[in-house]
């Protein structure tokens, strides 16, 4: 294991590389995977990250207490007032914003969820082969066509 | 553990929905919703189904949140403005128990009795079963997402871009 | 992190599962503050200082030096003295979302750290879709910007809040993009899983593994500055033209959240680029046991400052875009080769097996070019400042 690690083929409990690319397989539906995670018991593997969670928010809480604590605390009229260089706000400031930003968050949400339908494709893509590529080639060409699309209109232009 | 983390993001997520149908001001609404979408995610890790956890995370919590966050944004809403689209208070009450009651009968004929836990969930949740599952049986599904998305594409483009 | 947990149970002997669950429990908590207390609030702190020195030379200045040797405590000082001032809210501010906001930011960022590894077996969460969680996680960061954007009743902070938001998750998908050719080639989404997949030898990088990762690299690199607004990406944050940005009104600790999650994020960029591009804690094999471990924590450790350093570097040397330009360079450069990227490293994966001669040739070429590319790059400052004719250079960090 060592010589062959030291040969520059890495060495892993997830061993792709063997596997490699097996055209006889392609389309097929392949066998019993191995279970990757390390995690033993279900909760388990996810207890930390909630104990890191749950830290994130305890910390800055702390820290606010232990700052209202020590702070100051003097009140005055003009500190309460919009930062403006010493000029009294012109205009309420929440007002409707450009609808661009909506074309944005849209094109980017529809982009998000087809990168999480790309993730999954791309961990079994050795194991689907030319047959994973075609059906990937497919999805990509509507979506390309969109954006193509999308180009041409011009809601990409943002002035 | 795995019980206590059920029951505690359960009563978040419901916490948040509740609190995002009283809040008056829209934003306040929008948090309260993120912090359901956040607790459901956990929920799905407490069941180990990994990808779900994460996508609800990336998709709900964030893609879908912003894009709520600018459109109230866009409109300006305020808690005046809601009050002109308004549903009366009591209405408002009826309606919302009117679907509670629909969704625990839905839950009740769905669930059929399935209460507890999966007993050797090893791999179900994992990506890679999911994955296999997706490019294999569920491929013609699959393709037609791409389609869908398509659609939505254009859609909001014709919307956005539209001249007034 | 697991392993070492079950060796500490077996050792005692404990069966049952309360005993398990009490030892993960209690080990994974001290592991957590740990972390919280050794790396992350030093690390940002350090970072604070190292950033502001760097500028300071870059720009003929001196920096903090005051506080401790050469000015490195200069953030313990600076964080007392964010504890000491008074938590201001304005009067027309949004109170629940004003106070709400900082959180979601800090815990977006912070999450992100779970995931994390610093050594084969030190990570506080090897989770079978790391990649993923880390951009999910993350995505909690927009939302607090605009939150805060929104509710502190000011034009700055509004502008600075929509821009912000519009720019992460713009430059969101050329990352996830990028990211997902990496996956690609690991074949799978656990962060550790893609660390093994690649090798110490840059050979066996991602970086260097294909044309296509070759330069997915830089996209994702680029993408991921955008993310957490550094330069050239700073216009939500441009001193000039928005005061602070989002941050406008905040004063006090719930100012330094925000900084704080800034320079951590500088982190958890390096250590992504780091974990998908450069091999993270691959060694060679000369060591075992505790001395691999540290060996493994060096070399993590040193690749991601370099790329810390890189970070710095290029905020001090460019100039800000301008937002059409921004958008202009993700949507219709950044995506559609990105894209490319994708495609280009599924068919290099059909072409080329992995491990087949044409493929280790192929990352010894790229290997080559990186180099080359490096020479060039000394060679080009050498004419530069030959060309710029200073009187005397000042390259002693600490002088």
């Amino acid at each position: 294991m060592r010589a062959a690690r030291f040969l520059g083929a890495p060495v892993g409990r997830v061993r792709p590389a063997a596997e490699g690319f097996s055209r006889k397989r392609s389309g097929a539906r392949p066998g019993p995977l191995p279970f990757v995670s390390s995690c033993g018991d279900r909760m388990n593997g996810y207890a930390p990250l909630i104990l890191v969670v749950v830290l994130a928010l305890i910390t800055p809480a702390m820290l606010l207490v232990v700052s209202s604590l020590l702070g100051a605390k003097r009140t005055e009229r003009t500190k309460g007032e919009p930062y403006e260089c010493g000029i009294p706000q012109p205009a309420p400031p929440r007002r409707a914003v450009p609808v661009k930003y909506y074309l944005v968050a849209v094109l980017f949400l529809l982009f998000d969820v087809e990168a999480v339908f790309l993730y999954p494709w791309a961990v079994v893509y050795r194991r689907l082969g030319l047959f994973g590529f075609v059906e990937m080639a497919v999805f990509l060409a509507m979506l390309v066509a969109g954006l193509v699309y999308v180009w041409k209109r011009g809601a990409l232009e943002w002035d | 553990m795995q019980t206590i983390a059920f029951w505690v993001f359960s009563f978040l997520a419901v916490a948040g929905a509740v609190l995002t149908v009283t809040r008056k001001n829209p934003l306040s609404s929008a948090l309260s919703l993120v912090v359901s979408l956040v607790a459901v995610a956990g929920l799905f890790a407490t069941l180990s189904a990994h990808f779900l956890f994460a996508i609800q995370l990336l998709v709900y919590a964030g893609a879908v949140m912003v894009l709520v966050i600018y459109v109230i944004m866009i409109l300006n809403l305020r808690e005046r403005d809601m009050r002109v689209l308004g549903l009366s208070r009591p209405r408002a009450a009826l309606a919302s128990v009117a679907s509670l009651a629909v969704l625990l009968v839905l839950a009740r004929v769905f669930a059929g009795g399935r209460t507890a836990f999966p007993a050797d969930a090893k791999g179900l949740g994992s990506i890679e079963e999911l994955a296999t599952a997706l490019f294999t049986r569920y491929l013609l599904q699959f393709e037609v997402v791409s389609v869908l998305l398509l659609a939505a594409m254009v859609g909001a483009v014709v919307l956005a871009m539209r001249k007034f | 992190m697991q392993q070492l947990l079950d060796r500490f149970i077996e050792s005692r002997g404990w069966t049952g599962d309360w005993a398990i669950e009490l030892v993960y429990f209690l080990g994974m908590l001290f592991f957590a503050v740990a972390l919280l207390l050794v790396v992350v609030t030093p690390f940002t702190g350090i970072v604070s200082w190292a950033e502001r020195r760097i500028a300071a030379r870059m720009q003929s200045r001196v920096g903090p030096n005051r506080v401790g040797p050469q000015g490195i405590l200069q953030w313990a000082a600076d964080g007392l003295k964010c504890i000491l001032k008074e938590d201001l809210i304005p009067e027309d501010a949004d109170r629940i979302l004003f106070t709400a906001a900082p959180y979601l930011v800090f815990c977006g960022l912070f999450g992100a750290f779970a995931v994390l590894p610093f050594s084969e077996h030190l990570v506080i969460a090897d989770l079978d879709a790391g990649a993923f969680y880390v951009m999910a996680i993350t995505s909690l960061v927009p939302l607090g910007i605009i939150m805060s954007g929104w509710a502190s009743n000011n034009k700055w902070s509004l502008l600075g809040g929509m821009r912000s938001a519009a720019q992460i998750i713009s430059y969101e998908i050329p990352a996830a993009l990028s990211l997902l050719a990496v996956v690609l080639a690991a074949g799978t989404l656990s962060l550790q899983g893609i660390i093994r997949a690649q090798g110490w030898s840059p050979a066996d990088w991602f970086l260097f593994r294909n044309p296509f990762l070759f330069t997915g690299f830089f996209y994702f690199f680029v993408a991921n500055l955008a993310e957490g607004n550094r330069t050239p990406f700073d216009l939500p944050e441009a001193e000039s033209e928005l005061v602070a940005g989002y941050s406008t009104e905040y004063s006090g600790m719930r100012f330094a959240f925000f900084m704080l999650a800034e320079w951590a994020n500088l982190y958890v960029v390096a250590s992504v680029v780091n974990v998908a591009f450069l091999g993270g804690w691959n060694v060679p094999p000369i060591a075992e046991g505790v001395v691999l471990t540290i060996l493994q924590m060096v070399v993590f450790a040193a690749k991601s400052l370099v790329l810390v350093f890189v970070i710095i570097w290029v905020r001090w040397t460019l100039p800000r875009l301008r937002v059409d330009q921004m958008m202009l360079l993700c949507w219709k450069y950044l995506v559609p080769l990105s894209f490319l990227n994708v495609l280009g490293t599924a068919v290099w994966m059909m072409i080329v097996p992995e491990g087949s001669a044409a493929g280790r040739v192929a990352s010894w070429l790229l290997v080559l070019v990186g180099l080359s590319l490096s020479g060039l790059f000394g060679l080009r400052v050498r004419k530069n400042l030959k060309d710029a004719d200073v009187g005397r250079l000042y390259l002693n960090p600490f002088s």
